[in-house]
């Protein structure tokens, strides 16, 4: 069997990069990976620090050494604002934030973060809801009545609300597990609670899924050849999950990666000095009517990472899984 | 009928207990915190802390404190903020509401009437380029980070073109009440419900049209037309009438979660004082029991919510009410 899930994987990706929504979503995901890995190529090649304020510092405009903090445009030159973008390559290319740091360098960084969280945070999430709604598919009675409730439960409070109680017990304190401790400043938090909050919407199709391989007929026969549980969910309906799991994973990176803008936004998940594009925005929040591009360009990344990942995931939907049982 | 009745509501009563045991133990029994401190916020003195300690039971074993906390929230609704100078919780949250509550019921407006035109237009058009257009264009709204989109509003609006013909009528940030003038309260909730329904005019434009695809391919429609019903009729009268059901009930969990906090993120951005802002403010102080008590409110409204919508549902539905759900 393995060559022939092999070859049908493979199909399926050629199907995706040769459909255009699909080669689109892939190279822009690819892009964008690409420039924020290449984060500190461009911070060493421009000799800037996107990490340590620098309000005293200077750049380099049209020839001429020019300060980083401008006096302001109001007629009596009252307070002092951060340089605005010039577009040229070269450093402060998108101008400086309010603490004198280079604003294309910090949104290459935040996005390693922004990304990083996203990804870790989607596997997780569809690591635990694969478990749970195999479980609940599987098993079925009363493990599936009590796992059902407790997730429909989970599903009744406000996604960012909930997200926003776990963050707040953890901000600032960190969880201490026994001999476990994780820093209030890991970014396993975050990802931990991102993950947590959508385990119940990735749980239910592949709930569904369970159930319905759990009654199909090569179930059926490895039962009758004595099969033990273990090695049925192992051998016959975990593979057979494989396709909700393909299509769910970019829709779910999504959810997570608007999720971490938001908390970061309301400073609960990624903590100074790190940054990531929620945290960026928030910074660029009180420059927003003087030097608008530090809120707009990590949140034009945002947007165009999010939707390259909807796009991929509706094409993987329309190749794997046309009838949509997977949503 | 009766007996449904009373298993629904003994199962919204059930669901409610879990929900308020879960709520107080990410708030009070997450390891490696002491609760006492976190409630008395910042600095306090060790009298406030022994007060508290005392008050809220938290020298006794978890069950008492969970009733003690329950008896606060809902029964002698005294639950006091110490953070803000012991002003009680409750009564701020229930003065809050009516703006989250003209907020959503306008997006809701939007995104109803939105996604209804959208969706409809597509599936009418369907793989022309007005259906490819929409769509895309659903998908960019699924994908912009809310307070984002927010604050590029903000932007536009308020600062950059703000004495332009077009947007000279825009108010500053803030609510104005429908008592106080019911012109100047659909003007402060223009934008901000706007803002909050485009990714909800995505999300269910994309719904409509391929339920409304789906249900092109019924029995019941083919009879139509060769009954010789018009267009107009077969799409807008059989049409939705098979594919309301979903959009109905995916539209009570939405809104419902709205009005639970769900709004939060715009009305940050938009300066508008409803339960969600109330939560953010408390965020900044960690002032523990605000938050828990709008979390608390918020996972209950949605769960009353949710059984109202499936009770409606099993009044329309036959199949429901018969309890031959599912299959």
């Amino acid at each position: 069997m393995g060559a022939g899930v092999e070859g049908s994987y493979r199909r399926v990706v050629r199907a995706v990069l040769t459909r255009r929504d699909g080669a689109f979503a892939a190279l822009l995901l690819a892009f964008i990976l690409a420039a924020c890995l290449s984060a500190p190529l461009y911070a060493t090649l421009n000799g800037v620090d996107p990490f340590s304020s620098d309000i005293a510092g200077t750049t380099i405009r049209n020839g001429q050494r020019v300060d980083l903090m401008q006096p302001n445009d109001n007629p009596l030159h009252l307070g002092l604002s951060p340089i605005g973008p010039d577009w040229q390559p070269g450093p402060y290319v998108l101008g400086a934030d309010s603490q004198g740091r280079d604003v294309a360098a910090r949104v290459l960084y935040g996005g390693r973060n922004s990304l990083l969280i996203a990804a870790a945070s989607a596997t997780l999430c569809l690591c635990l809801a694969a478990c749970l709604g195999i479980c609940a598919g599987y098993f079925g009675g009363w493990i599936d009545l009590i796992l059902s409730r407790i997730l429909d439960m989970l599903w009744a409070i406000p996604v960012y609300l909930f997200a926003i109680s776990l963050s707040v017990v953890t901000v600032g304190h960190g969880i201490r597990l026994g001999f476990i401790t994780i820093g209030a400043d890991n970014l396993l938090i975050p990802v931990g609670i991102i993950a947590l909050v959508y385990v119940p919407y990735a749980a239910r199709p592949f709930r569904a899924r369970a159930l319905s391989l759990s009654q199909a007929g090569f179930v059926m026969a490895a039962r009758g050849m004595g099969a033990s549980d273990f090695r049925i969910l192992w051998r016959e309906i975990l593979p057979g999950l494989m396709p909700t799991m393909a299509v769910l994973a970019p829709l779910v990176m999504a959810l997570c990666m608007l999720a971490e803008s938001a908390l970061s936004f309301l400073s609960l998940g990624v903590q100074a000095p790190a940054a990531s594009w929620g945290t960026i925005i928030q910074d660029g929040e009180g420059l927003l009517y003087t030097r608008p591009v530090v809120a707009i360009a990590p949140g034009v990344a945002i947007v165009l990472t999010v939707l390259a990942l909807n796009v991929l995931g509706n094409a993987l939907r329309d190749q794997i899984d046309p009838k949509g049982v997977a949503r | 009928m009766i007996r449904g009745f009373a298993s629904r509501t003994g199962q919204m009563l059930l669901v409610i207990f879990g929900i308020s045991v879960l709520v107080f133990a990410i708030f009070f029994a997450t390891p490696g915190a002491d609760p006492t401190a976190r409630i008395a916020g910042r600095g306090a003195s060790p009298q406030v802390v022994a007060r508290i300690r005392a008050e809220y039971g938290f020298d006794r074993p978890l069950p008492v404190q969970y009733l003690k906390m329950m008896e606060k929230l809902f029964i002698s609704r005294d639950l006091t903020s110490f953070v803000n100078h012991g002003q009680p919780v409750v009564p701020e949250v229930l003065q809050a509401a009516p703006v989250t509550l003209s907020l959503v019921l306008w997006a809701a407006f939007f995104w109803v009437s939105g996604s209804l035109v959208f969706g409809i237009a597509s599936a009418v058009l369907r793989d022309s380029w007005v259906d490819r257009l929409l769509m895309v264009l659903g998908l960019v709204g699924l994908s912009i980070p809310v307070f984002w989109l927010g604050e590029v509003v903000n932007l536009v609006t308020q600062s950059r073109w703000h004495d332009t013909l077009l947007f000279r009528w825009v108010p500053p940030l803030g609510y104005v009440p429908f008592s106080q003038s019911p012109f100047g309260w659909a003007k402060a909730l223009f934008l901000p419900s706007l803002t909050l329904a485009v990714a909800f005019i995505g999300l269910y434009a994309r719904v409509l049209r391929s339920e409304l695809l789906t249900a092109m391919g019924e029995d019941s429609i083919r009879t139509a037309r060769a009954k010789g019903a018009g267009p107009v009729r077969v799409w807008l009268w059989h049409g939705l009438r098979l594919s309301w059901l979903s959009y109905v009930s995916l539209f009570g969990l939405d809104f419902a979660q709205l009005l639970g906090g769900g709004a939060l993120l715009t009305e940050v951005v938009f300066a508008l004082p409803g339960v969600g802002r109330l939560t953010y403010q408390a965020l900044a102080t960690l002032d523990l029991p605000l938050i828990m008590a709008t979390v608390m409110y918020a996972a209950v409204f949605v769960v009353v919510a949710n059984a109202l919508v499936d009770g409606l549902y099993a009044l329309l539905d036959p199949r429901i009410r018969e309890g031959r759900h599912g299959g």
